[in-house]
């Protein structure tokens, strides 16, 4: 199974040698989720130094493009194949289109959040893209039957924070200039928000392109992941963002370090709440089973 | 200017004959299963043959909401169900998953297929690929505002229907799991417990910002777009899309009138502002919680959210439904308390509102009251207006 690398940041590539893993650079102009990279050239230079570390990176563009801006759209695209990435993750089927117009011929994968959730939908996309990423909100049996009806040909994610939702809105600053509090919160990773009866912090990302909410646990399949291996499953994705750049690169090699329980590694990272997403946790109940 | 069609929403069959009544071009509703209301759903199969049959007597069609996302275990019978939709002669079907949207276009091709907003659709291009599929119709995304609508339009590629009216998500449709996460309820299929108009602390760098009496909130406003309605038409939206399945048949009266009455007077050139304030107070009557106009002339700030907890109301000026109609009195189902002296109006979809003041009631013995206070209980009331079985009644704006 592949492991597939989501950072913003060079120093954590450095951990990872080019021909162990797969990496995924977030483009920042028709993205969302990239706090650290603010402009095109930031975006490149990043790249191109991990193309000097070895790696061929995948580019995702994962966001909602307006039309008006889909020129520039089809513009950056011409420019991103010449870095002549391995392929694309997309959420938006104009990016496909544009890339096939293109001419581009490297890997495509489907990457929208949440929507794909069974086999019929993941057939028919099949016949467009080369694999897709499947949603967050399956139980790991619901994954492995999809992974086993389509071997090598669906994506899971590994390891990060499971994204609960994006808004276009700028909640955050929206809500601060209600309140009169004079902070800039845009792209900073540490803001939580908490409901009223639960414990949890859910992290908050405000960016220019909107805001995203986080389940407050780190996924973290450390029980799971050689079953979804052996499900055929292709690749896992692991992504460092809202994670310090040590405990990422050590909750990832404990991750694949058979001699170290979930029980130890929960020790060793308490300040780190580990959780497993909804692998065990059906979502579909009604207003009276629901919690 | 083309027609434009008003679409309305419906939970049960009364209401969608209220719907189609007050000058819906064409309801949706949501049967028993893979809908996203289907929890709450009065929708048998039966009733939506009868709604079809009802709307095709008016030249009016009916869409049906087959639009959960679902996971493998959620589709058996759905290939029977669309089959079963289409010989009942529903128009179109309305859906979020690419899969159901191909197989209904295999199974049962005489009913249109129309994308969800919870596919969250903003552009062109994108729309060409659905079109490849067979989509026959595209619910924009409500993130959009009128010049990208018109953009899109320009483009020439799919008929575009926009949410005009309604509750919003404050989070692109169909990409929130905050309920799935707080509740266990997936709002893909039907379960979203609206966990974002719920109260939270909002913490920077672990530190508590907010004061204790506004609590952080993503709650939005709903939706209000009677300001942009003669903007889409020359433009050349499709449909005119009102939210709420969930609404009474007072509400989606009130709603489809207003917005009807407004269409008309647009195609008509008597679109004045008179005619426009008299509208907006008349969605008022309806409206219990603030509205803005979503995305539509301005990317929402705080005014787009529901940050005070009171702001929320309820509309006590619904009085009843009337049943019957006996000489000069009307039988009416209550819903709030009146007293003799009470100035009402009856709101009906076949004349303008009627007013009137009660000078007499009666309990269903005959008994004499003075005041009427028991919801669901049935009181003739004196009327001397033309109220018949169907339409409502309500306190008279003073
Ligand atoms: S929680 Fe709010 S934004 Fe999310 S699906 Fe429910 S209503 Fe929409």
């Amino acid at each position: 199974m592949i492991k597939i690398y989501h950072t913003e940041r060079i120093e954590v590539l450095r951990n990872f040698k080019p021909n162990e893993i797969e990496l995924v650079l977030t483009e920042p102009c028709f993205s969302y989720r990239h706090p650290l990279l603010q402009s095109k050239e930031a975006f490149i230079n990043l790249y191109t130094e991990a193309k000097h570390l070895g790696f061929k990176p995948y580019v995702q563009v994962n966001g909602y493009v307006e039309e008006q801006e889909l020129v520039d759209l089809k513009a950056w695209l011409t420019q991103l194949i010449k870095l002549d990435p391995k392929g694309f993750y997309f959420n938006d089927f104009a990016v496909q289109r544009f890339l096939k117009q293109l001419g581009y011929v490297g890997e495509l994968v489907y990457a929208p959040e949440t929507i794909l959730t069974n086999a019929m939908d993941i057939e028919l996309i099949l016949t467009q893209v080369d694999r897709v990423y499947l949603s967050k909100e399956l139980t790991l049996e619901e994954m492995m039957d999809l992974c086993k009806l389509f071997p090598n040909k669906i994506e899971a994610f590994g390891l990060g924070y499971p994204l609960m939702s994006f808004s276009r809105r700028p909640l955050v600053r929206s809500y601060l200039a209600e309140i009169g509090h004079e902070t800039d919160v845009l792209n900073r990773l540490d803001l939580t928000i908490k409901e009223a009866k639960r414990t949890q912090h859910f992290p908050i990302l405000e960016e220019k392109e909107g805001t995203s909410i986080f389940i407050d646990a780190i996924h973290y399949p450390k029980v799971e992941l050689p079953l979804l291996n052996e499900a055929l499953c292709y690749g896992v994705h692991l992504d460092d963002l809202l994670i310090k750049e040590d405990s990422f690169i050590s909750l990832n090699q404990a991750l694949f370090d058979e001699a170290r329980s979930l029980e130890m590694i929960r020790l060793e990272h308490s300040d780190y709440k580990l959780g497993q997403a909804y692998y065990y946790r059906k979502t579909n109940m009604s207003k009276e089973e629901g919690q | 200017m083309a027609f434009i069609e008003l679409l309305a929403p419906a939970g049960d069959l009364a209401r969608a004959k209220v719907a189609l009544d007050f000058g819906a071009d064409a309801v949706y509703i949501g049967g028993k299963r893979f809908s996203l209301r289907y929890r709450a759903s009065n929708f048998e199969v039966s009733d939506i043959a009868e709604a079809v049959e009802y709307a095709h007597a008016r030249g009016k069609r009916i869409f049906v909401t087959v639009n959960m996302i679902p996971h493998q275990g959620d589709l058996p019978g759905l290939k029977e169900y669309l089959l079963e939709l289409q010989s009942i002669g529903v128009d179109a079907v309305i859906v979020a998953s690419l899969g159901i949207a191909s197989l209904a276009k295999q199974v049962a091709p005489k009913m249109e297929v129309h994308l969800s907003t919870q596919l969250s659709i903003t552009n062109s291009e994108s729309m060409r690929f659905y079109k490849e599929l067979g989509v026959d119709r595209i619910v924009l995304a409500r993130e959009l505002n009128l010049d990208t609508i018109e953009q899109i339009i320009d483009q020439n590629v799919l008929p575009v229907e926009v949410f005009i009216h309604g509750g919003m998500c404050v989070n692109y449709s169909g990409r929130c799991t905050l309920s799935n996460e707080m509740t266990l309820r997936d709002a893909n299929r039907g379960g979203c417990a609206q966990s974002c108009r719920w109260s939270y602390d909002l913490h920077i760098a672990g530190e508590k910002v907010n004061p204790s009496d506004v609590p952080f909130s993503m709650g939005s406003k709903d939706l209000m777009a009677l300001g942009s309605i003669e903007a889409m038409m020359k433009m050349g939206v499709y449909s005119l899309k009102i939210e709420g399945r969930m609404k009474s048949a007072y509400y989606i009266g009130v709603i489809v009138r207003a917005y009807r009455q407004w269409i008309d007077a647009i195609h008509a050139g008597l679109n004045t502002p008179v005619l426009y304030n008299a509208i907006i107070n008349e969605l008022k009557q309806a409206e219990s919680r603030p509205t803005f106009d979503g995305f539509l002339t301005s990317m929402p700030d705080q005014n787009g959210h529901l940050y005070h907890p009171k702001e929320e109301g309820v509309v006590q000026n619904f009085v009843g439904n009337v049943l019957e109609q006996k000489d000069d009195r009307i039988l009416v189902e209550m819903r709030n308390l009146v007293s003799i002296g009470q100035a009402l109006e009856c709101f009906s979809y076949h004349q303008d509102p009627q007013a009137f003041t009660i000078t007499a009631m009666w309990d269903e013995e005959g008994q004499v009251l003075e005041v009427a206070n028991k919801p669901m209980s049935k009181v003739w009331i004196q009327c001397d207006v033309d109220a018949r079985a169907g339409d409502f009644l309500r306190k008279k704006n003073t």
